[in-house]
């Protein structure tokens, strides 16, 4: 308890200390966004054991929502961020339905499907959302959360509350039916559980998380663009909740740490490494940081397969006994 | 009635090698239980293989496609031996995220050696057409199709009546229970690994002559996967079949609705009709005891 | 011929399982293996066919001679090709493969070429199997699947089978036919056969020499006849106490008897 109040305090306190950059807190934005984006996505996959591989696509869904409420009739973040999650909820129920009748990796492709038909709507469906368009910034008063050390104080007090929520969640009814969803469906529903509702509830969780971090998404870069929203994220986002641990809150936290500062190791020294190395054709310097990261993150998994929160709760357990190690 | 039937040709043919690309898939997941999500890659990888074998080093075109054969191969299980081995018995997911992380070391890798630009074209088969009323059919087309069938026939006899191939389901089906009978998962999964290398890489060499060899080569692999899950993932003939019917459906959809509406169509279509046949045209049903 | 000494099982680092388990099987003899859930049975059968690995275990302590070599780091493959099979718990049958494939399987290391002489053999020992071949195993009841794992491991022509509670969840009669089957196979077959149970009456009867299995350790041992009459076995295994008298409350100290021998 002590713990965590300290830890939201210096949460609170980050960006005053001298040798945080705008970098950094770019970065945690970036993170905390991914975090709530996470948090759902190991809502349905990991907890109700239901895979989705489109989940940026209900990311953009709320994104766009949320922007063109904006744009076109002038409604502040506050008023829009709901209804964004809602509408991607809409959608991804709407999209949860086959999970009626398929199983594990035959769902995962209706998620894809997703990905992909979603995307085609956002680029032929709508000329102003294949173009791109500017958004207000988010405003209490009269003050404009437009640049990173301000929005700091949005995105984590949101990810702090979701996060909250969502292991709250987790720990009542509805999080106990996910899991014996996951597990056995047929037995859950000897035992009297509606998996099909339960599913559905799991998807509008998930893709609810999704629209609400659209949402800040595209009041955090002031724009909206679908090339935000691709498959390669889709694919990010799973893999981040991968490594962390599924069906860990915890777990998804670790996840997106990792795998964040992973991707920015490559962003960064990609450019620096490919100039260095000039000798070597176009596109190697990044091609050679690819292998690396994906050599480790290929050692790690092949290591802990379970994840980090496995690795943490093992740590746990070892330090609980030490010094008898069992 | 002249273009209908263009479309319907342009569609098998295009069909054809999604389904060749597909037969890997099937290939890896029936006898490893893994959604391979660097088939995309191997075909890449392969087809980059065959271009520096007989452009860098200026080969003869039959040796070189030997030997990439043979390299693809050599790929396979390369793959198989580094990452999968470790991974036998362990959570599906892991399994499927270290392919993913595969594709981004393997695209990695072909843009270290060779650079992310297109390389240089290579011809393989003559230009030469044929005019069937006003539809156009190459030689590719009849090689990619003729060689898709024939693996697949290949595959399907395999599977039913050779002891490797039984040996091969009994694996898909658990690694403990196999180990603990004293058959070898590991060279199981070797072999089975090894082929789909091989069948990525004949795929990789007919579409780079087509297309041209540049990265864009691995994105085929999107496309074969709901080719595969159509037919069922444990189904060669099903993956055939899949690759065909999403090769007719994109071309139709997209001739007459244009806007390469043809894919998410292609998806639609795939989500409306596993409402019906939840396991694929000729998957295996999973048998669930409570 | 199978030989374990202070074998000592940990699984994923931080949980121990054995505790120094010692035990010896000769040629040719029925073991069984008692205790309740979460002896650690079932660990002592994956220790000695090498699958602990999948599980994140590992025999951390002790060995596990097999005809003089040690095993206890060997793949599983390997132990199997050595002649020992582990059936294990819960029936599992290759689900989607007919009756006859699983058991082409179960002799794919022993003789590929005379497989139907031996298929033959698992027929005559289980002639229900004869008239399933070509049903798909996984939808088969409990006890057809019971017959197939059996089937199988017998394919392979065994030294020592491993048999991991054949007799859950199948009806008494069943149970009894399967335990005559395994008698019959040890004597025609000359295979070893380590059973185990929790069903101890049954097992005690097949056996010829048992073992009792507690958190970890093995607290009693003996002939099977012998174990049948222990005062402690025929309370705490075979439920039978001062026999047709009621229990008095004041004499509920059984639990201290337990303790001596933990």
């Amino acid at each position: 308890m002590v713990m965590s109040i300290c830890g939201l305090i210096m949460l609170f306190v980050l960006p005053e200390l001298p040798y945080v950059s705008g970098y950094i807190l770019r970065l945690i934005i970036g993170a905390s966004i991914a975090l709530i984006i996470c948090l759902g996505l190991n809502i349905l996959t990991g907890y109700c054991g239901q895979l989705n591989i489109g989940q940026s696509a209900f990311v953009m869904v709320g994104a766009f929502t949320s922007a063109l409420l904006n744009s076109k009739f002038g409604l502040p973040f506050w008023a829009t961020f709901i209804p964004a999650g809602l509408a991607a909820a809409t959608v991804g129920v709407f999209f949860g339905i086959p999970s009626v009748r398929l199983k594990g990796l035959y769902l995962a492709l209706t998620t894809l499907g997703a990905q992909i038909i979603l995307a085609w709507i956002a680029l032929f469906g709508f000329p102003i959302t294949a173009a791109g368009f500017s958004v207000d910034p988010i405003k209490i008063g009269s003050i404009a959360f437009n640049t990173p050390q301000k929005f700091y104080y949005i995105a984590i007090p949101f990810a702090v509350v979701m996060t909250f929520f969502a292991k709250n969640m987790m720990r009542s009814k509805p999080g106990r039916a996910f899991i014996a969803v996951r597990d056995n469906d047929k037995a859950a529903e000897g035992m009297g559980i509606d998996i099909f509702r339960y599913k559905l509830l799991a998807f509008a969780i998930c893709t609810f998380y999704a629209g609400v971090a659209g949402s800040l998404l595209v009041h955090y870069m002031m724009w909206a663009q679908l090339e935000s929203f691709t498959l390669q994220d889709s694919i990010w986002y799973l893999v981040m909740i991968i490594v962390g641990g599924l069906g860990s809150i915890e777990g998804t936290i670790f996840g997106v740490i990792f795998i964040t500062v992973l991707k920015e190791i490559v962003f960064v020294i990609g450019p620096i490494a490919e100039t260095k190395l000039s000798f070597l054709p176009m596109g190697a310097g990044s091609g050679l940081l690819l292998i690396i990261i994906g050599g480790m993150a290929i050692l790690f998994l092949t290591v802990e397969p379970r994840g980090l929160a496995h690795r943490w709760n093992l740590f746990k357990a070892y330090y609980r006994l030490w010094p008898f190690g069992y | 009635m002249e273009f209908i039937g263009s479309l319907i040709i342009s569609g098998l043919m295009n069909g054809a090698i999604y389904g060749l690309v597909a037969l890997g898939f099937v290939l890896i997941y029936k006898s490893s239980s893994v959604l391979n999500f660097s088939q995309g890659h191997m075909l890449l990888l392969g087809a980059y293989t065959f271009w520096f074998f007989k452009s860098s080093m200026g080969l003869n075109l039959y040796l070189s496609l030997l030997l990439a054969i043979g390299v693809g191969f050599l790929i396979g299980i390369l793959i198989e031996r580094l990452t999968l081995r470790r991974l036998i018995g362990q959570p599906l997911i892991s399994m499927i995220t270290v392919t993913i992380f595969l594709s981004l070391v393997i695209e990695g890798f072909v843009s270290l050696i060779w650079g992310s630009y297109p390389l240089q074209h290579i011809a393989i088969f003559s230009n030469q057409c044929f005019n069937i009323g006003n539809c156009v059919l190459t030689t590719q087309n009849l090689y990619a199709f003729g060689l898709a069938f024939s693996t697949a026939l290949a595959l399907v006899l395999f599977f039913r009546y050779t002891n490797l191939g039984l040996a091969m389901r009994g694996v898909a089906e658990g690694h403990q229970i196999m180990q603990g009978m004293g058959i070898s998962v590991k060279k199981i999964l070797n072999i089975s690994w090894g082929i789909a290398g091989m069948a990525a890489t004949i795929g990789g060499i007919i579409l780079g002559s087509t297309l041209g060899f540049r990265l864009g080569l691995s994105h085929i692999g999107l496309l074969a996967i709901p080719a595969a899950f159509i037919g069922g993932l444990e189904s060669p003939e099903g993956a055939i079949l899949g690759g065909l019917l999403i090769g007719l459906c994109e071309s139709i959809v997209s001739g007459y609705v244009g806007n390469a509406a043809g894919v998410p169509a292609a998806f639609l279509i795939l989500i409306v009709g596993m409402i019906f046949k939840p396991y694929g045209l000729f998957g295996l049903v999973k048998i669930e005891r409570v | 011929m199978l030989k374990l000494s202070n074998v000592e099982v940990k699984y994923a680092g931080v949980i121990l399982v054995l505790r120094g388990v010692s035990l010896e099987i000769g040629k040719g003899t029925i073991v069984s293996l008692l205790g309740s859930n979460g002896a650690g049975k079932t660990t002592t059968l994956k220790a000695i066919s090498g699958l602990l690995h999948t599980e994140l275990g590992e025999v951390t302590a002790g060995t596990i001679e097999y005809d003089g070599c040690r095993i206890d780091k060997m793949d599983p493959e390997q132990i199997a090709k050595m002649g020992i099979i582990q059936v294990m718990e819960g029936r599992r049958v290759l689900e989607h493969l007919t009756v006859e494939e699983n058991l082409r399987l179960g002799g794919y290391i022993r003789n590929r070429d005379n497989i139907t002489k031996d298929l033959d053999m698992v027929y005559d020992y289980f002639p229900k199997l004869r008239s399933l071949r070509n049903s798909t195993s996984g939808y088969l009841s409990g006890g057809e699947q019971q017959m197939v794992v059996m089937g199988r491991a017998m394919m392979a022509h065994p030294r020592i089978m491993l048999l991991d509670e054949p007799s859950m969840g199948l009806a008494p009669l069943i149970v009894d036919e399967i335990f005559e089957i395994i008698k019959k196979f040890n004597a025609e077959e000359k295979s070893s056969i380590l059973i185990v149970e929790q069903n101890a009456r049954t097992a005690l009867g097949v056996s010829e020499y048992a073992y009792v299995l507690e958190n970890g350790r093995v607290v009693l041992d003996g002939p099977s006849s012998k174990l049948a009459d222990n005062e402690d076995i025929k309370e705490f295994y075979l439920g039978l106490s001062k026999i047709g008298e009621k229990k008095s409350y004041r004499d509920v100290k059984h639990y201290k008897r337990r303790k001596r021998w933990l």
